[in-house]
């Protein structure tokens, strides 16, 4: 008994990772690229749990309204970047932290006021649950693993395959050459937005099923993030993959363990990272 | 230092508004304006590490909660007398101040920003779920602050200017020199035979204590401490104020509370949407108005009489 | 005579590339040493390990018979070690007084600092801009205030990062002009420069670096006529 719920947990617990990593994948390579820690990378997590809510009542269809809604907060984001946030590159980096903090407050508002402050919840998928050892698991902790660990890949290849990702990695490790040498930074800051805010989507499209929308969801992740990513080393994709499953299973089996603690876990693994490597498990400097 | 009438008269004028206000005030007033004053002092003390510093905290909310937390425990599940407790908050801040300090200090910029945020939420996550010890999502309440608004309005409005001018001194000393030397250039702070750690870690304990003070403050006023004002966005609220009113100078925080607590009060009558209103004005100044109030004020009308006879 | 300020085999490693590898020199109060050699010779990050900007991978510093090598840029400050940088390394937001200040207060005993302040200020021709912001000086001022801050701190030996990059001639005869005071004082000073005639107008014994190396060391009669030396600069130049 006590093995399965152990096993139950590590399960709910790699499934969060998989969110998690989802989520602050986006923000650390927006980072990487922008050099901007976006605040209201938690608030296009929230929309996109919004979005897709709204395209599924529409079509009834879950994959497809994912899909939509995840493209449609990839546009609000490069709407965000060419609007607002490019303005702030050149600023001292508190500006810059405390303008997508204002996003943050505006785009609550706006979600309240068209989706009300009751949280809401998607009409169940049925998509069901598999028996193993004698217990139900959901199915859809599985895809959610399947899925991040295909995001993974994606994106690998995304960076180091293709013509796009290697002008990314030339303009992150030496702007003025890469600049000099034809590339264009404002049409990559541009897609590296749409990509970071397309993954912050469909992160808030994929925990529909677990959790409900709420306009508080976005706080909660953006904070959750901006562990992950510093725990992983500001910028560091790699760092964002191993620090999600860190603290997606420290979450799980500790509210088996501490269940009084399940709040402060994250925050205390972190702690515990900084005192030993202060830059973040594969941060530089 | 020389008596300089420009400086001081405002100032005059200030605290004698601030004197005379409960007469006019009415008792709502009174009460909002003792907020006013509390949270003047939380930015202020915030603005020793941005402003004066240029460390950008998101966790002071730790050490404002975590003053008024040990007030709250040390008088309500201890049942000691009011002047213990008021130690307890200040002892509690100060330790919070030694450990944060110590992990977030190795860090500049936005890792600054981000440890201290954790370190925060760590508190808050502790803070929600021990329950008996801290009432969890209730809060404690029922801190008797043993005196009526009014008279605490005056007790907290001299604490506060106290705290205030002490603040002051500390940052027109070699000290606040020497942090200015810091924001701007700590490589040339090391090769100057200083200790930049050092340097910072004071302004940290320093800028944590009356961060604490306005905390212990705080809870007094209300009678309650509840989690809120250990959530990361109590954090932000001096960061927001601050910005408003302008970092680079001492008032800046200052006008920027006012400003940021009389509009919340009066949006909020009108309409539940007051975020909107604070997110597009935060957009605005970052965009536009990056001196604050004090600092469009001294650019757009000050600077045309000082200028020359200021040389 | 007592060794003063000297380097045992310092050796200092980027990713696997040697930037500094194995050098060992000293020097002298009263003397002015230039260390020369092409870009990427391994001069600045040699300082920069001196100085304590930069960790050692090997190899020791010492001054006054004490082992510094692992002391912070603070300490080895206050012990006597001053320096200035490539990039002029002064507080850009405060007034030319207050970047005087800041190394003053760092002093053991706090004489009369107002007093002190002046007597920087005036040495180094700086009474005139003393109220103006550090960053509205010219460039020339900049590097003089930069040596002030460093004389505050009153160095026994004192590195100088390419003091005279990019002044008008007219500053760079009040640098040099500074430089052989500051010999006259007594100071051991340690001169990274690219400008060579400069370089062999004021000092006394030169460095060569190349490839992180020291190839020769001598007076600048010796060092123009070493054919070592003189293969790497022209090799330097294709």
């Amino acid at each position: 008994m006590r093995f399965e719920s152990l096993i139950f947990q590590l399960l709910v617990g790699l499934s969060t990772a998989m969110l998690y990593w989802i989520v602050s994948v986006g923000l650390t390579f927006t980072f990487g690229v922008t050099r901007v820690l976006n605040f209201a990378h938690g608030s296009f997590y929230m929309l996109g749990a919004y979005f897709t809510l709204a395209l599924h009542s529409l079509t009834g269809n879950f994959v497809l309204s994912v899909v939509g809604a995840s493209l449609l907060v990839g546009t609000v984001g490069v709407l965000c970047e060419r609007g607002l946030i490019r303005f702030s590159y050149l600023l001292p980096v508190p500006f810059q932290l405390v303008l997508t903090f204002g996003l943050v407050l505006v785009f609550e508002d706006v979600v309240r006021f068209f989706w009300g402050t009751v949280p809401k919840m998607m009409p169940s998928l049925g998509i069901g649950t598999v028996k193993m050892m004698g217990r139900r698991f959901p199915l859809f902790s599985f895809y959610l693993i399947a899925i991040g660990c295909l995001i993974g890949f994606f994106l690998y290849l995304l960076i180091n395959r293709t013509k796009w990702g290697m002008m990314i990695r030339a303009m992150i490790s030496d702007y003025e050459l890469a600049t000099a040498t034809g590339i264009n930074p404002e049409v990559l800051y541009a897609t590296a937005f749409f990509l970071g805010s397309f993954l912050a989507g469909l992160g808030g499209a994929l925990s529909l099923p677990i959790s409900a929308a709420s306009p508080g969801m976005g706080e909660h992740i953006i904070i959750y993030s901006f562990i992950v990513t510093v725990m992983g080393g500001l910028g560091n994709i790699k760092g964002a993959f191993v620090s999600s499953l860190i603290i997606g299973v420290a979450e799980g089996i500790g509210a088996l363990y501490f269940a009084d603690l399940t709040m402060a876990i994250p925050y205390l693994v972190l702690a515990a990272i900084l005192v030993v490597k202060p830059e973040g498990i594969f941060g530089e400097v | 230092m020389k008596f300089d009438v420009r400086k001081t008269a405002p100032f005059a004028l200030f605290a004698l508004f601030v004197f005379l206000f409960p007469l006019f005030g009415g008792k709502y007033g009174t009460f909002l304006m003792a907020r006013i004053g509390i949270l003047s002092l939380y930015a202020v003390a915030f603005n020793v590490l941005f402003g004066y510093g240029g460390l950008l905290s998101f966790g002071h909310a730790l050490f404002f909660s975590g003053a008024a937390y040990g007030l709250g425990i040390a008088l309500l599940v201890l049942d000691w007398p009011l002047w213990t407790g008021l130690l307890i908050g200040l002892l509690v801040t100060f330790l919070f101040a030694l450990v944060a300090g110590f992990l977030s200090l190795r860090h500049k910029e936005i890792h600054f920003a981000m440890v201290t945020l954790a370190l925060s939420m760590l508190f808050w996550g502790i803070v929600m779920k021990w329950r008996h010890v801290t009432g969890g999502e209730d809060g404690l309440a029922g801190i008797s602050r043993g005196m009526s608004v009014r008279a605490f309005y005056y007790l907290s409005w001299t604490v506060i200017f106290v705290s205030m001018a002490v603040v002051y001194r500390i940052l027109s000393s070699d000290f606040g020199l020497l942090l200015r030397g810091v924001r701007e250039n700590d490589l040339r702070v090391l090769f100057s035979g200083h200790s930049v750690r050092r340097v910072r870690m004071i302004a940290f304990v320093f800028s944590a204590l009356f961060t604490g003070v306005a905390g212990i403050l705080w809870t007094l006023l209300d009678g309650a401490v509840t989690p809120a004002v250990s959530h990361w966005s109590f954090s932000a609220v001096p960061v927001i104020a601050t910005l408003i009113g302008g970092p680079q100078s001492f008032a800046g925080p200052i006008v920027g509370t006012f400003v940021y607590v009389l509009a919340e009060d009066y949006i909020t009558k009108y309409t539940m949407y007051w975020q909107i209103f604070l997110g597009l004005v935060i957009l605005a100044i970052v965009l536009f108005f990056r001196g604050g109030i004090v600092g469009i004020v001294y650019d757009r009308i000050l600077s045309r009489f000082v200028s020359g006879g200021e040389e | 005579m007592e060794k003063f300020f000297w380097t045992e085999n310092l050796t200092k490693r980027f990713d696997g590339l040697v930037a500094v590898g194995n050098v060992s020199l000293s020097f002298t109060p009263g003397v002015i040493t230039a260390i020369i050699g092409p870009n990427g010779a391994g001069k600045t990050t040699f300082v920069n390990v001196c100085t304590g900007v930069l960790r050692a991978d090997g190899g020791k510093v010492y001054f006054r018979g004490r082992d510094i090598t692992n002391l912070p840029p603070d300490r080895r400050v206050s012990l006597g070690v001053g320096r200035t940088f490539q990039i002029t390394n002064i507080f850009q937001g405060l007034t030319v007084r207050e970047n005087v200040r800041i190394p003053l207060l760092s002093r053991k005993r706090r004489a009369d600092l107002e007093e002190e302040t002046e007597k920087l200020l005036s040495l180094l021709n700086l009474q005139d801009v003393s109220e103006t912001l550090a960053a509205n000086i010219s460039h020339g001022d900049q590097k003089l205030l930069e040596m002030a801050m460093c004389l505050a701190v009153e160095p026994e030996i004192l590195f100088l990062d390419e003091p005279l990059a990019g002044v008008t001639p007219a500053e760079k005869g009040r640098i040099i002009d500074v430089i052989f005071s500051l010999k006259e004082r007594g100071l051991a000073v340690v001169l990274i420069e690219h400008d060579m005639d400069s370089v062999f107008k004021v000092a006394d014994e030169i460095a060569v670096m190349h490839r992180g190396e020291l190839i020769a060391r001598g007076v600048p009669e010796e060092i123009k006529n070493d054919q070592r030396v003189i293969d790497v600069y022209l090799g330097g130049l294709e």
